[in-house]
């Protein structure tokens, strides 16, 4: 691969008790790259990148992130976790803080950027969702939609390497669904390396330069989206993709 | 033709017609929530009853028919009030027996005391500033009250009355919050060690009375000090009400940081804020909102717990109070003491309540 590795998951393997949740994961990503992962639910698709930057532990294999292996050491993981930003389905944004203070709360607290920089920083990515005329109003004033392009200016404020989406439209009514994943082609489009779980195939099929079929904690196919949707290799994502194209 | 108004009705007929309308709003209103039913009505009838009967003997023997002034015994009514030990006693429920040239302390000790109120309301001066104010304050009033530094040391028997209820109560309010939520982290915590500690300490102490905590701290505790050690008395009652309340305090922390949403940490985690940042600025402020009518109510009975020093010597308000009528003068008045002082606990503790009311609507504003 020409492209540097950002991601590289080696024989990754997960249980929650007995329950197996992660069966060895081998996973390359390469800066710039759009992964879509899709799955039925319950293929460990959140979990999986939800392991990405240690929210939840594996326990088994190694994943490195920009050349940071995790590990026990929380130094290192506070380091991967500033050069990934994650976007959560229920955008999580902090409610007693204003859209803007949401926006500043890694750069101030994190980074120890002075508040008036930190505020510049923040009003320009919120410009950039189409969301700056709202700065000063608190999320529960906000629509879904504008929440989670919030949510998504907040997690770009850190200038992060790779962004993860974990289901990021999958809590939003269908007509806001389309403004956040607007914000995310951009993304995709200026490079950004992104892994996203998702179930917008049409968002996938345009953008996706890899896509990563899971069910039961396995992965199953990796393939690029022409190849996927049009005769995918594996007869359980043919299955997933009749049942999960035909509405 | 009439002119007519917006309404078109006769502007002639308005002025009557507004009166009338308030009259009949009145009499809807009372119909309504007054003689409802004949069950409603009944209760109306019992309460007007009870109330025509006791309020004007209660005022008649509080105001009218009492006794405000004169010099001594002789000129009490028998059969009313009487506040002339009240008025000849007030310096003393103030200052208690603090020593007449350096009463200013006291007075700048309330002041400072006081100050933290507007700090409190006011939202223009940044949160950082009017909690460091918070935590210095006891060490203010430590020192203003009890000495030290500058201050010449003042003994402890000369801490009394309102001074003293003064003196405990804001230094244990401002101490025993951070001592509870350290608490409240503790038992959250999975270091196993730490936690167990935390509930242990909290289990312990909550089902152990404070009076016996007191007691302990007052009698017990010179046993187990090697000979000549002493503990100032003050610092041990106060050590006793901070880190008793601080439990009750942890409880209510604890269930308001368990419901905020785990994905709040997640959120702070994932932009790799670290524990003690993520509890400081996302956790604790959404857990302290939440609780705050609980907490309001332990202030409160933190404030009025502080009278129970008085079974180890100490004279607080209440205490202050009781000693001036056992004076031989004033003996058989049983009413006024406890009057006075529940109207004093009233003033301060409803003012606390305001305080809680305030924050529940500042809070509300910025939820939707």
């Amino acid at each position: 691969m020409s492209k540097q590795t950002v991601v590289q998951l080696d024989r990754v393997n997960k249980w929650y008790g007995k329950y197996h949740a992660l069966r060895d994961i081998d996973l390359a990503v390469a800066k710039g790259e759009t992964i879509v992962i899709c799955g039925p639910s319950g293929s460990g698709k959140s979990t999986l990148i939800r392991c990405l930057n240690n929210l939840e532990q594996h326990d088994e294999g190694g994943i490195k992130i920009c050349d940071i292996t995790i590990s026990e050491n929380v130094k290192d993981i506070e380091k991967i976790r500033r050069h990934t930003g994650m976007v959560f389905q229920h955008f999580n944004l902090f409610p007693h803080m204003t859209v803007l203070d949401n926006c500043t709360f890694g750069l101030r607290h994190v980074l120890g950027m002075p508040v008036s920089q930190a505020n510049e920083v923040a009003r320009d990515l919120l410009n950039k969702v189409k969301i700056g005329d709202q700065e000063q109003k608190y999320p529960g004033q906000l629509s879904g939609g504008q929440q989670q392009r919030v949510a998504i200016a907040r997690a770009l404020t850190m200038s992060p390497d790779i962004m993860l989406f974990d289901e990021p439209t999958s809590a939003l009514d269908p007509e806001m669904i389309s403004e956040v994943l607007e914000i995310m082609r951009s993304l995709s489009k200026d490079g950004m390396t992104m892994i996203c779980v998702t179930h917008e195939m049409g968002f996938a099929k345009e953008f996706a330069d890899r896509i990563v079929f899971m069910e039961a904690g396995s992965v199953i196919e990796i393939s690029p989206p022409e190849e996927f949707f049009v005769k995918p290799k594996t007869e359980r994502a043919k299955v997933f993709l009749d049942q999960i194209l035909a509405h | 033709m009439n002119d007519l108004n917006f309404t078109g009705k006769p502007i002639e007929a308005r002025e009557p017609a507004a009166s009338q309308l308030s009259i009949n709003r009145v009499v809807e209103w009372v119909k309504r929530n007054l003689f409802n039913s004949w069950f409603d009505s009944i209760i109306t009838l019992l309460i007007i009853l009870l109330l025509g009967t006791v309020l004007p003997k209660a005022l008649d023997w509080l105001f009218f028919s009492a006794t405000f002034s004169g010099a001594g015994r002789a000129d009490c009514s028998p059969d009313a009030a009487c506040w002339i030990p009240i008025r000849q006693y007030i310096d003393y429920y103030i200052y208690g027996p603090f020593p007449e040239s350096e009463q200013w302390r006291v007075n700048s000790a309330f002041a400072v005391g006081l100050f933290a109120f507007p700090l409190l309301f006011t939202q223009r001066i940044p949160q950082k500033i009017v909690i460091g104010y918070i935590l210095f304050l006891p060490v203010l009033l430590w020192v203003l009250l009890k000495g030290g530094f500058i201050f010449e040391d003042i003994s402890t028997s000369a801490l009394g009355g309102l001074t003293l209820t003064f003196f405990l109560g804001i230094i244990a309010m401002c101490l025993s919050l951070p001592v509870s939520i350290l608490l409240a982290l503790g038992r959250q915590t999975k270091l196993p060690i730490l936690r167990w500690i935390c509930v242990g300490y909290i289990e312990l102490v909550r089902c152990i009375p404070v009076i016996t905590f007191l007691f302990m701290a007052s009698l017990v505790l010179q046993l187990f000090l090697p000979g000549g050690v002493s503990i100032d008395v003050l610092f041990r009652v106060l050590f006793v009400l901070i880190f008793v309340s601080a439990v009750y305090k942890a409880e209510i922390i604890r269930g308001a940081i368990q419901a905020v949403p785990k994905g709040q940490i997640e959120a702070s985690y994932a932009m790799g804020c670290g524990y003690w940042k993520t509890m400081a600025y996302v956790v604790m402020p959404q857990a302290l909102r939440n609780s705050v009518p609980a907490l309001i109510s332990n202030f409160i009975g933190l404030f009025k717990e502080t009278t129970l020093v008085m079974i180890l010597g100490l004279l607080e308000v209440m205490g202050a109070v009781k000693a001036t009528f056992n004076n031989a003068e004033w003996l058989g008045l049983h009413a006024e003491g406890p009057i006075v002082v529940s109207a004093f606990f009233f003033v301060a503790c409803f003012s606390i309540a305001q305080y809680g009311a305030y924050l529940e609507r500042r809070i509300r504003r910025t939820k939707h």
